[in-house]
């Protein structure tokens, strides 16, 4: 009957997927019947009802034990309740911050872009080689785009786009709306189709064609009702009319906000696609009036690599240069991959914030462990009965880690709470312009990595407590008494403390740095007045000659002056923070020509004023410069620096020109005005050269204002009602508003890491409370014979501080050791200081003593209040 | 509502005319089912177990067990407490009422 025998063996290991208790009860029975049936009954039908039955049946015998564990643990926790709540209260903080930090990488970084394959879409950018100074992502000649779509093979479809914004004119009301102009192919290379309608294609795109629109969803709800009727409607942008062809869906609005690099947007996202519809001449021209656009994207045929793309458009664009006139050749290829180009300047921004919330995590998880191993000692009378009567050690560390998953859980699902409610606020904080950012929520896939951590964090902090705990030695526990058994546990504590400590310090030094950087930022002098007032204006055809424009300025700047509390008020090119730019090389008469690009503004007479920039030296542009036939020039100081050499800028001769000046003429340096940060308030301002203008169709205005700025903005709109009942002010802003949108990301990821660095040091702070407190109990008897052999009660303080610090300097070396590893991750960040700041490394561990000094005075003042008499007694 | 799951209750019904070890048990309900109900070990055991813990049935000891000849030493035996014995009663009193109302409603085939 071997046959038997070693058959019967199989069934006996299946029998271990049952919970072991009902094993070792009813094994033998089960394995009896088995055979039994074995020799009664075919053996292929026992054998299959045999494991049908184990499937069953085993998961409900685990279900059985984990029901009774539950409500064990449950009666168990309810007799403590300050340890649950601080408990459940440290793990819904971890699993919280955690949450609500990974819902927003979840929507930047990880949740798919709404179109199809983004992974094979590419931007193909236009760099100049003699552009120095410039960034490369600049977007394509319009003639070259044409040329890539006839000649190249790397790419399944290619488009082009321009972004603008236009005025949507509805029943009379006129709204800014974000537009882009798009080539026929543009919805097909991006792979996104209308939810209503039809898309635009080639057909549209031709002059003639072009007045059909595609909306965003959003746009179809806020001014069409969602009414399906939309498809045939006309809509009135500027002044032409535009027939509706299809809705896009709800998450379709590229380009949003920072999607195109170097471009700022007043608007989220696009709300209106309109065809391109280029002439054939455009098309065609590379005379010095050529056109180009925001940007170009190319779908990778399959098989085609990045590298492989920008091979054929480089060799492409070579080929291409000769057409273009002397001065303007140079141009080059770069393709760049779309997702990566939207989400890199952030990605490294969100991964910190994660790494550091999960450092959080750790101290949580770490801090849990520790009230865990504090009460298994508490426990070790319970559990060592339960063992006296034989329960096995499995079982208890079963049920042990049962109550520690039971926590986690319960702190998981109020962390998950917590999450919801902190990814509005984080929503609401609004940190500059994050492609997506707002679309943080707490989805499927977050509450998922929510329930793996919650439980992560339960089986990470109750394992070591549960083993170390389930290790009664009984005969010590009958010979002792309860409350002094698991001693040996004390050593794991205080490793785990020492954690916590560094762990919060690293975050700490962190925090403190990107603090530092903050308050170095905020005391830098721009170079205006954060009280200027600033808006833009958009002429449309009706001021298509210089004359008009001219003539428009000159009046409406006049009437803005006229406003009460207006001190000055002035027009320019671009304005800082703007992310305007215009950039040239220049030429000092006799000194030679720049080998970088300079800032080159138009600026009428009274922007500098309006602007805030000081006057350093000779005088400012008067209405005279702009009509004289001797031309004038003002420059900053970083240009008197980098190119007068030592000499006398003043009468000085400067030319502009791109590669060619033989077209330019030479302009007379009348004066040297301040620096002025242009692109951001962290970069070091960079020359400048302004020349009088009054012409442009899209200036921006300047206004110093010395009363309430909304009495000002209010009092321009009706200026420029008068003057012009169509034009309407974009970009309403003062400069100190435009200060704080562009430091809305490095605000946003200090306040962040400050607040994670606080969490860490109030966890680290309850860690070593709990530790202090339960050290000094453990020690009642050892410090009531201290006190009673005369050790004074100032002894007995010392010796707990002591302790304590003890302890916590050793967590503040091996964190600032971490921390000087790891600031060099933030340094791409910091801002006039260094990452090993010495004022940083010095201050937290100063701050870390003080509070550590905090958390250990109160159990080390109970200490000496031990009565020497009742300690001795209770040993 | 049943009392019991079928597989309880035919363990129940199965100890109610004498003690039984498990394959006794699980004979017993296969032969009074014609076959068709066949108590694998663990829905045999689970449900002893939970049988035990609500205290329907008891297992005997050493002294209890039936006479020598009868003995199989080498399982455990089981038997009926007057609570399980109640409880069983109750349940089957539930379901004749149960099927008297189906047959006054012409729901049960006249027996030939």
């Amino acid at each position: 009957m071997d046959w038997l025998r070693s058959q019967t063996k199989v069934f006996r290991a299946m029998l271990y997927c049952y919970p072991a208790e009902f094993r070792h009860e009813y094994g033998t029975e089960m394995a009896q019947l088995f055979a039994d049936r074995l020799q009664s009954e075919p053996r292929i039908r026992v054998w299959l009802e045999a494991v049908a039955d184990l499937a069953f049946t085993a998961p409900k015998e685990h279900w059985h034990v984990l029901i009774v564990d539950i409500k064990y643990g449950a009666r168990i926790l309810a007799t403590v309740p300050g340890f649950t709540a601080i408990a459940l209260l440290v793990i819904a903080l971890g699993i919280g911050a955690t949450t609500s930090i990974f819902s927003v990488v979840n929507a930047v970084l990880l949740r798919s872009l709404p179109y199809g394959h983004p992974e094979k879409l590419v931007y193909i950018f236009s760099p100049n080689r003699k552009f120095t100074g410039v960034p490369e992502e600049l977007g394509p000649n319009v003639p070259d785009f044409y040329d890539w779509q006839r000649l190249s093979h790397s790419f399944s479809a290619l488009t082009m786009l321009r972004a603008r914004t236009l005025n949507l004119i509805r029943e009379g009301s006129s709204n800014r709306v974000a537009a882009a102009f798009v080539t026929g192919s543009f919805f097909r290379t991006l792979e996104a189709w209308p939810r209503l309608g039809r898309a635009l294609d080639a057909n549209d795109d031709r002059p003639g064609h072009e007045y059909v629109a595609v909306i965003s969803e959003a746009l179809w709800r806020s001014q069409f009702g969602s009414r399906a009727d939309v498809i045939g409607k006309q809509i009135q942008l500027n002044r032409h009319s535009y027939t509706v062809v299809g809705v896009m869906p709800k998450d379709f609005g590229y380009p949003f906000d920072g999607d195109i690099p170097y471009t700022n947007s007043e608007f989220k996202q696009t709300d209106i696609w309109l065809p391109a519809a280029y002439t054939a001449k455009q098309r065609t021209d590379r005379t010095d009036d050529f056109e180009s656009a925001d940007a170009a994207i190319g779908r990778l045929s399959n098989g085609v690599s990045v590298i492989a793309a920008q091979g054929e458009l480089q060799a492409i664009e070579a080929r291409l240069n000769p057409l273009y006139p002397e001065m303007w050749r140079g141009w080059s290829a770069l393709v760049r991959p779309v997702v990566q180009t939207i989400v890199g300047p952030v990605q490294e921004m969100l991964w910190l914030l994660l790494g550091a919330v999960a450092i959080v995590l750790l101290i949580a998880i770490s801090n849990v462990a520790n009230l865990l191993l504090a009460r298994a000692t508490a426990r070790a009378h319970e559990l060592g009965i339960r063992t006296a009567l034989g329960a096995e050690r499995g079982r208890i560390i079963r049920q042990l880690l049962t109550e520690s998953l039971m926590l986690s859980c319960a702190g998981g699902a109020l962390g998950i709470g917590l999450a919801f409610a902190a990814v509005r606020v984080l929503t609401r904080l609004n940190p500059g312009n994050i492609p997506r950012f707002d679309a943080a929520a707490v989805d499927g896939r977050v509450l998922f990595v929510a329930v793996i951590l919650s439980i992560g964090a339960g089986v990470v902090s109750g394992l070591a407590p549960a083993i170390s705990s389930s290790r009664v030695n009984i005969n010590d526990l009958l010979r002792r008494g309860s409350g002094r058994v698991g001693g040996a546990s004390n050593r794991g504590r205080f490793a785990l403390i020492v954690l916590e400590v560094a762990l919060s310090v690293i975050l700490l030094a962190g925090a403190g740095l990107l603090i530092r950087s903050y308050l170095q930022l905020a005391a830098v002098d721009p170079g205006f007045s954060p009280a200027t007032l600033t808006f833009r204006l958009n002429l449309d055809e009706r001021y298509a000659k210089p004359e008009q424009q001219s003539a428009f300025y000159k009046s409406f700047l006049e009437k803005l002056q006229k406003i009460p509390g207006v001190s000055d008020a002035g027009a320019t090119s671009a304005t800082p923070l703007s992310g305007r730019e215009s950039l040239a090389f220049i030429e000092v008469r006799g000194l030679g020509k720049s080998k970088e690009v300079v800032e080159n503004r138009s600026v009428t007479p009274g922007y500098r004023k309006a602007l805030g920039t000081p006057l350093l030296r000779g005088r400012d542009f008067d209405w005279h410069d702009l009509n004289s036939k001797t031309f004038v020039a003002t420059v900053n100081e970083r240009f008197v620096a980098m190119y007068f050499h030592g000499r006398d800028p003043l009468g000085g001769q400067v030319r502009i020109g791109i590669g060619d000046f033989s077209g330019s003429s030479w302009a007379t340096v009348v004066g040297v005005v301040g620096d002025v940060r242009h692109k951001k308030l962290d970069e070091t301002p960079q020359p400048q050269i302004f020349e009088p203008a009054d012409n442009g169709d899209n200036f921006a205005i300047a206004v110093q204002p010395n009363v309430p700025t909304r009495q000002v903005i209010d009092r321009a709109r009706a200026e420029l009602r008068s003057l012009d009942p169509v034009l309407s002010l974009e970009n309403v802003r003062t400069m100190g508003e435009r200060m704080t949108e562009s430091n809305a990301r490095r605000r946003f990821q200090t306040a962040l890491l400050t607040g994670f660095a606080a969490i860490a040091v109030a966890l680290a702070l309850i860690g070593l409370y709990g530790l202090m407190s339960y050290t000094v109990k453990q020690r009642t008897a050892e410090i009531g014979i201290r006190l009673a052999v005369g050790a004074s009660r100032g002894r007995v303080l010392g010796l707990i501080l002591s302790q304590g610090l003890r302890l916590t300097a050793v967590g503040l070396l091996v964190g600032l050791a971490g921390a000087f590893a790891l600031t060099r991750l933030v340094s791409a960040w910091l801002f006039g200081v260094k990452a090993t700041d010495p004022v940083t490394f010095v201050a937290v561990p100063l701050f870390v003593l003080a509070v550590a000094c905090c958390a250990c005075i109160v159990p080390a003042w109970g200490a000496t209040r031990i009565d020497p008499i009742r300690a001795l007694r209770q040993e | 509502m049943p009392l019991f799951s079928p597989q309880a209750f035919h363990i129940l019904v199965a100890l109610a005319e004498r003690d039984q070890h498990g394959y006794g048990i699980m004979q017993d309900v296969a032969e009074r089912t014609g076959g068709k109900l066949r108590l694998s070990a663990g829905t045999l055991y689970g449900s002893i177990k939970r049988l035990l813990e609500q205290g329907l049935i008891i297992e005997l000891r050493e002294s209890q067990r039936p006479e020598k000849q009868e003995d199989d030493e080498r399982r455990r035996y089981y038997r009926l407490t007057p609570l399980g014995r109640k409880a069983a009663k109750a349940e089957v009193k539930r379901m004749a009422e149960l099927l008297e109302q189906a047959r006054a409603h012409g729901l049960v085939a006249k027996p030939n």
